[in-house]
């Protein structure tokens, strides 16, 4: 008898997982990266989610890419000032604002020096130092003017918005989803992640990758539906020259890959663009200025930074981790 | 000891040294595919065994070192060296440490799968990766496989060589 | 000579469960990591055919294959070509090893309990 009631109630729970768990995943390459779009509901909603999802990736590919002629961005670099569409427009007023947040450590203008790294053609090596400070001087994020659709930037300067496109994109394809009729859903673009809804069953938990060791989590995040978590570490991207090794984010004050003391920074936030920004400016400033900067603007997102020495994680986030987690104070 | 005896463990030892360059060669040949470099059958393990029981621990060594050579130089590529190294020194103490107690065969078997274990060792240290494990279970399979199979020719070996050469103890 | 009743068990015992471990169905994989010298360097969904050429230590490269849900090494500079003769793999866990050039490609299964990986 208990066996059959035993046997009933696995049943009765393995029914209840099928009805609730009905999720579909597909695997996207756009923007030069592997994304992964994992949507939950009923199959014929998912199915259509997926593919809208697809196609808002698709077209933000041409939209933002610094490496497409064709594309809004290649036309201002090119002619130094032209007519956007408002959503490009929109987007780089929200580039401005955070660097103007972040006193510049964040900057949308460093394109040609990127170009001179070849960061973007995969032909990396350390240019010239003599071109590289000809070209720094170019830049700076106060000499583009944006007056609605219409956009200038200062002679000599490249608008390269690869710092927050991935945080846009993952807030549009998320919103692409939504309007499709899924109630919840999942994104990762190339490690940018996303969350809507509530996921079936609980919180979202979101895995921050080990910086030291790539196939190991330092810790998983429990996060409610609408977040951004979003890395930035110089483990992503590197290349290695006269024994030296060259990472891919840029510190705009040098135009050299940033000397941080931080080997990680993770960005939670309701704004994606922002994440995606912030988690780029936080690596660049170095542990002390980032919690510093955390202390002020506590309201706008969480962090999880990771050192040589350990993982600090603010006070409002739930994290589980086989490390010792330092919980960071905000300073009154 | 007669130096007559003398000179008679000396031609075992050259011809257990002769026998274990044969070996090694008909190792070479054939291949253990889907295993990680260096592990090969280990037919050169029979002279070391069996310099090991008849001629005692130094020269069972001195096999052991030379099949590590053989093993690596004349028949593998230098990148098997550490890998060979590893395992045959590891399945050598290990065979040195148990021949009193076990029978030919199982110190044979326990050979094989420590010079297996030395391999994935040194394997993960270089790869600076832990979860070799997908090899772990073959290797110790393939391990005991082969020691069970060149111990049991040792064994026989051991005791029609030990009843035709009376200078052995 | 022969082996003595004891270690008979031993051996029995220990045969089996390797055989065991190594016949144990794997979880299908979901992706084929690729590192070089202990870094995690690409994954690479197994539902999506792919040929990419990687780049290991010691000038060493080799192509990976991803199709019908396999990886396999279909060509490899290194000298000893074991990775390049290993049967594709599929399975959550499986690797292909390529000492010479430090390579590893490890068939990761669907995270158990992570629904992403931020990095």
């Amino acid at each position: 008898m208990k066996r059959i009631a035993a046997l009933l109630l696995l049943f009765a729970t393995l029914a209840g997982c099928g009805a609730q768990n009905e999720s579909e995943t597909r695997t996207v390459f756009a923007m030069d990266t592997v994304m992964t779009l994992t949507a939950y509901g009923a199959p014929s909603a998912t199915g259509s989610a997926l593919d809208a999802a697809e196609a808002e990736l698709s077209r933000l590919d041409r939209l933002l890419s610094v490496t497409d002629s064709g594309s809004e961005i290649s036309a201002v670099n090119r002619s130094g000032s032209a007519a956007v569409s408002e959503e490009t427009g929109a987007l780089i007023a929200s580039a401005l604002e955070a660097s103007r947040l972040t006193a510049g450590a964040y900057d949308p203008t460093l394109g040609r020096i990127s170009e001179a790294w070849g960061f973007h053609a995969d032909t990396q090596h350390v240019p010239d130092p003599g071109l590289l400070a000809d070209l720094l001087s170019a830049c700076g994020y106060e000499r583009v003017a944006l007056d609605g659709a219409s956009v200038e930037i200062g002679d000599g300067m490249a608008l390269d918005l690869g710092g927050i496109a991935k945080g846009y994109a993952a807030e549009r394809v998320l919103s692409v989803m939504g309007d499709a009729g899924v109630d919840s859903a999942v994104i990762s673009l190339g490690g940018n992640v996303g969350t809507l809804g509530q996921k079936p069953g609980g919180p979202w938990r979101v895995a921050i990758e080990d910086p030291d060791r790539g196939d190991e989590y330092a810790g998983i995040l429990a996060l409610p539906g609408g977040m951004y978590a979003i890395t930035s570490g110089a483990y992503e991207r590197f290349f290695e020259e006269d024994g030296r090794i060259y990472h891919h984010i840029l510190d705009p004050k040098t135009g050299f890959p940033a000397e941080s003391d931080l080997q990680s920074v993770t960005i939670v936030s309701s704004d994606g663009t922002l994440a995606d920004a912030l988690s780029t400016a936080l690596f660049v400033m170095g542990f002390d200025a980032a919690v510093e900067f955390w202390s002020n603007h506590s309201d706008l997102f969480q962090m999880v930074l990771i050192t040589a020495d350990g993982m600090y994680v603010t006070p409002e986030l739930e994290i589980e981790s086989g490390r010792d987690v330092t919980v960071l104070e905000a300073a009154p | 000891m007669p130096s007559r005896d003398k000179a008679k463990r000396l031609t075992t030892l050259a011809l257990l040294a002769a026998a274990a360059f044969v070996l090694s060669w008909v190792d070479s040949l054939i291949p253990v595919s889907g295993t990680l470099p260096g592990a090969k059958l280990g037919l050169a393990n029979l002279s070391v065994l069996i310099g090991l029981y008849l001629l005692g621990p130094l020269p069972g060594a001195a096999l052991c070192g030379l099949k590590i050579l053989l093993q690596t130089f004349l028949f593998g590529n230098a990148y098997a060296f550490f890998y060979s190294l590893a395992g045959g020194i590891l399945s050598y103490l290990v065979m040195l440490l148990t021949r009193k107690r076990c029978s030919v065969m199982f110190v044979s078997a326990l050979g094989g799968v420590f010079h297996n274990l030395g391999q994935v060792l040194v394997a993960a240290v270089i790869l600076q990766t832990a979860g070799l494990m997908a090899y772990f279970p073959v290797l110790m399979l393939c391990g005991i496989g082969a020691g069970l199979a060149v111990g049991l020719a040792g064994g026989i070996l051991i005791s029609r060589l030990r009843s035709i050469l009376p200078f052995i103890s | 000579m022969r082996p003595r009743r004891w270690e008979a068990v031993i051996l029995g015992v220990v045969i089996l469960a390797l055989l065991i471990w190594a016949l144990w169905p794997g979880d299908p994989g979901a992706a084929v990591s690729v590192s070089v010298n202990g870094q995690v360097t690409e994954v690479y969904p197994l539902d999506q055919p792919t040929i990419v050429s990687i780049d290991g230590y010691g000038g060493f490269l080799l192509t990976l294959v991803v199709s019908d849900g396999s990886a396999h090494v279909e060509y490899a500079s290194c000298p000893d070509l074991i990775c390049q003769h290993h049967r594709p793999i599929s399975s959550a866990g499986e690797q292909i090893v390529c000492l010479p050039a430090r390579i590893v490609l490890t068939v990761t299964g669907k995270e158990a309990g992570v629904d992403a990986v931020t990095r």
